[in-house]
């Protein structure tokens, strides 16, 4: 048996492990979402019931997109008098702040508090800015949005009412669609991608465990949390991942409710698309590398779960694509023979033919999402899109490195927005 | 009362029936697995060719077809009366048989190794030390064929009466005879039957021993078989090997190697062209047993023989016997796979040890009743046989030997005094199932039911053959050969994914249309 035989075998067990894994929490998710499509994902409170919210929105040149978020906002079916949209103009050099001043003019009978900062006080990041704006904010309840979304009029309420009804629920986070997938084929690409990894695999993950981290937007969190944590950790990239972990070190749980639906603008070039994935991954594994030591900590509950899923996408996962994506180039080229019998291309288009069948089950679950141009592109993403994560994790280890060896400070970059069609 | 008397006598009587029925049964069968030669050997086998000696023995008694049966000295006694033929084993200085055991004994005896300690048989021997000494051996096997080797011996001696001696042995005690013998009793002087010269020496000595009559021994054939021929080798090569043959007038053997897939590709059909051609002058062909049968269950190799020899009846060629290894031999479960032969050819004896004679009685393999072609054994580079005593096979292999050395053991076995003959002289059988078999009866071939012929006819090659090389074909042969596990879990998966996509498109056209709710994209 060769080197090549070994690692081809190392590479076809760790994907058909991973794939399974998947395959199981797909199952989990599409039971979970299911059910709760039926129900519709109300809880009804009575209308004194409804508590004070303060939806957060950081904006860092948001020019372009948030007067349409902040319509978005006004527009929720939430007693008008119970929540306060803070928008933190965070060192932007646009024209975010007149853009929010005229909206506050307009919508006079609504609460929008717009902060701005300089370089001196913000400028440092989403979590410095949500520092920032809880700071000031008056709710019991924090929402937080990003500055390019616009929810579904019903998405606050829903939240509000899921975490409500239970105390040992710490936060409760809804679903995030992509509002210009039809822009390009990377933003169908990142639609297919969202609805899979961010909706059905936090389903599932919450079906089984009771254990799905915050997206990042479209969630309300408890007041009280936040104050007993010491708000947002201002070093962590992915500063929801990093409060996942500390929510559920404080003994809550997240809940996960698909009906409440946020849209909201998703890359559509390729170079900002990477810089944002990159960005992501590095953030993942700050909190990955800060808290794998609760792995071994049984207080930690069902969080450990999630470091280990971490931790085995970002070393399983990886290596096993790069070495199964070397053996093929190799094997292509001449370079490289696998003597393996047994092992082939049957086994090869089984995995892809089950990588589509997942995907195409998360979408039966959208409208407007289960068609043949959605199978097309599922097809095509396992070799074109797919692929680009194992550039982006790399780019983002090799980033780390270079970051802790030559101590350089962790910079916040932006995703750069554009103007959509009307 | 009557009654009763009558029904006891009724269940006495079938009480006794009974009980008769098994012990006869008993009987029966120990006699059936009884041998026919009792081999005797020292407890204390302390020296190493002393075991390897006791496999030569039972390799030997064997290709003689011999039935024997192994047992200590100490626990000879009461065995002895059960045999009409015994062979002792005195191969060990140390050896502490008591030779008194023997002299009480009426049947037929054959001392191997040393005379010292053995004068109630009439041997006498010079030395007394029990030393074990190099000699010279020189043995006549045929009127014009002698051949001299250096062996092994311990304290050799001489049978003054004996009516019979051949060969002799020169030490540094004198010169003796190498085997001699009176009435029935036989003596062979070398201590060491692990060299292939010891081996055709008591070959040919123990067939003299139990021949029963005064006339000359029945003479054996020899085979020459290329063996391992493998399908897809340069037909051109064999084509030059088979011509010649062809134009000598001799006999000889093809073993072709197992074929399970593929047998219709073009190269099968020129190797096949050679084969029928070679069956057709002078030629035979015999299957070879898969090389990888120590893994395989029975079932498994009686299905890879059956497809194989099918392949081959398909293009006209017809494996008339097996070529199996001595592995086979000692598995019992093999055993009804070679009932389906009447001839089988052993390609080697590597699994015999002492281990194996001691424990497995190889009557039961005798008892099969095949035609049995052994290994030849050879005393020169020439790999020819000089022993008529058993069928044996001269083996070449053309994938390990030069052409030279083919046509050079062909030149020698011609000359040979030992006679060659076809299989194709010999009733021969073989069934693989209820449908597919062969029949040859020296007259008419039966293949599959169907009357064939063994006579050469040339059949056009196929030279647009579709080799089936494209991604489709190779994903289908695939599909077959992969992890059967992963394979049927994607399928469960792939099936129970498609249920859920129909149940939730079912929920989703529902829920749409009973309440039409305005999509944000579209409405943003």
């Amino acid at each position: 048996m060769t080197a090549a035989d070994i690692l081809s075998i190392y590479a076809i067990a760790a994907i058909w492990a991973m794939m399974l894994l998947n395959v199981v929490l797909s199952i989990g998710g599409y039971i979970y979402i299911y059910r709760t499509n039926q129900t519709g994902g109300s809880i009804p409170l009575r209308e004194e019931e409804y508590p004070m919210v303060s939806v957060l929105v950081p904006a860092h040149n948001e020019a372009l997109v948030l007067e349409r978020t902040v319509k978005a906002l006004i527009n929720f079916d939430y007693p008008r008098d119970r929540f306060e949209i803070i928008v933190i103009n965070d060192n932007s050099s646009d024209n975010t702040e007149e853009i929010l001043s005229n909206l506050a003019a307009s919508y006079p009978e609504n609460r929008i508090m717009c902060i701005s900062t300089d370089s001196v006080v913000g400028g440092s990041g989403k979590s410095n800015a949500l520092n920032i704006g809880f700071s000031v904010a008056k709710g019991s309840l924090i929402a937080v949005y990003d500055a390019d979304n616009t929810p579904e009029p019903p998405a606050l309420r829903y939240l509000v009412e899921n975490l409500m009804a239970d105390d040992s629920a710490g936060a409760v986070i809804g679903k995030f669609r992509t509002r210009n997938r039809n822009a390009t084929i990377l933003s169908r690409f990142v639609n297919i991608e969202t609805l899979s990894h961010q909706c059905m695999n936090q389903a599932g993950r919450f079906f089984f465990f009771k254990l799905c981290t915050i997206p990042g937007t479209n969630y309300v969190i408890r007041r009280s949390i936040l104050e007993e944590i010491g708000g947002w950790d201002v070093k962590a990239l992915s500063e929801d991942t990093e409060i996942s972990f500390r929510i559920y070190r404080m003994g809550y749980y997240i809940k996960m409710l698909p009906q409440a639906v946020t849209w909201e603008q998703e890359p559509h070039l390729l170079p900002v698309w990477f810089k944002q994935r990159v960005r992501w991954a590095k953030g993942n594994l700050y909190v990955m590398a800060k808290n794998f030591k609760y792995i071994f900590d049984r207080k930690a509950g069902p969080m450990r779960l999630d470091i280990l899923y971490y931790a085995l996408i970002y070393t399983i996962m990886l290596s096993s694509l790069v070495v199964s994506d070397f053996i093929f180039l190799g094997g292509m080229l001449g370079i490289i023979h696998v003597k393996l019998g047994g092992f082939s291309i049957t086994l090869w288009v089984m995995a892809i033919l089950v990588f589509i069948a997942d995907l195409m089950l998360t979408l039966s679950l959208e409208r407007n999402e289960f068609t043949l141009g959605s199978l097309a592109l599922v097809s095509l993403m396992m070799f074109t899109y797919a692929k680009l994560w194992i550039f982006v994790v790399l780019k983002a280890l090799w980033d780390t490195i270079i970051d802790t060896l030559f101590k350089r400070e962790v910079k916040w970059d932006k995703t750069v927005r554009y103007v959509e069609g009307q | 009362m009557k009654f009763k008397s009558l029904l006891s006598v009724f269940l006495g009587l079938l009480l006794i029936l009974t009980a008769a029925i098994p012990a006869g049964a008993e009987e029966e069968q120990a006699e059936s697995t009884q041998g026919e030669i009792l081999v005797i050997y020292p407890l204390e086998a302390d020296r190493h060719f002393s075991d390897d000696s006791l496999s030569a023995i039972a390799q030997v008694l064997l290709s003689l077809r011999y039935t024997a049966d192994f047992v200590e000295a100490e626990k000879a006694a009461e065995m002895l009366p059960l045999y009409e033929n015994v062979i002792w084993c005195a191969l060990s200085g140390s050896s502490r048989m008591d030779p008194s055991l023997l002299s009480r004994y009426s049947g037929k005896v054959m001392v191997l190794g040393q005379a010292s300690g053995m004068e109630k048989f009439g041997l006498l021997s010079p030395g007394e030390d029990r030393q074990e000494m190099l000699a010279v051996a020189e043995y006549v096997f045929s009127d014009d064929y002698s051949f001299q080797a250096s062996v092994r011996t311990l304290s050799p001696g001489t049978l003054p009466d004996a009516d019979y001696t051949r060969g002799t042995l020169e030490t540094k005690n004198g010169i003796f005879p190498l085997a001699c013998g009176r009435e029935d009793f036989h003596y062979i002087a070398l201590a060491d039957y692990t060299s292939d010269f010891a081996k055709a020496v008591l070959t040919q000595e123990t067939a003299q021993w139990l021949w029963p009559y005064t006339s000359r021994m029945h003479v054996y054939t020899q085979q020459l078989v290329l063996d391992s021929v493998y399908p897809f080798t340069d037909p051109d090569r064999l084509s030059a090997f088979v011509h010649y043959m062809a134009e000598l007038r001799m006999n000889y053997v093809i073993s072709v190697m197992p074929i399970y897939q593929n047998e219709d590709y073009p190269a099968m059909q020129q190797f096949c062209e050679v084969l029928r051609y070679a069956q057709a002058n002078g030629g035979s062909v015999i299957l070879h047993a898969p090389v990888t049968q120590n893994t395989l269950r029975a079932e498994e190799l009686e299905d890879r023989l059956t497809v194989a020899t099918c392949n081959y009846f398909r293009h006209g060629v017809y494996p008339l016997a097996l070529e199996i290894p001595s592995e086979w031999l000692f598995r019992e479960d093999l055993y009804e796979i070679l009932r389906r032969y009447r001839t089988v050819f052993l390609s080697e004896m590597d699994a015999f040890s002492s281990h194996t004679v001691k424990e497995y009685n190889l009557g039961r393999y005798l008892r099969l009743g095949l035609q049995q072609i052994s290994p030849a054994l050879c005393l020169e580079d020439n790999a020819l046989s000089h022993n008529a005593q058993y069928s044996a096979m001269v083996s070449v292999d053309p994938g390990v030997t030069e052409d030279e050395s083919i046509y050079a053991v062909i030149d020698a076995i011609r000359d040979s005094p030992i006679p060659m003959q076809s299989l194709w002289d010999m009733e021969e059988a073989v069934y693989l199932n209820d449908s597919h078999y062969l029949r040859w009866d020296k007259n008419t071939l039966i293949v599959d039911g169907e009357v064939r012929t063994n006579q050469y006819e040339p059949v056009p090659y196929d030279n647009n053959h579709q080799y089936q090389r494209n991604a489709y074909f190779r994903f289908v042969a695939n599909l077959s050969r992969q992890n059967h596990f992963l394979i049927a879990l994607s399928v469960l998966e792939l099936v129970v994914f498609i249920l859920l996509g129909i149940r939730s498109r079912k929920q989703m056209h529902g829920r749409f249309l009973r309440k039409k709710e305005p999509e944000t994209s579209e409405r943003n």
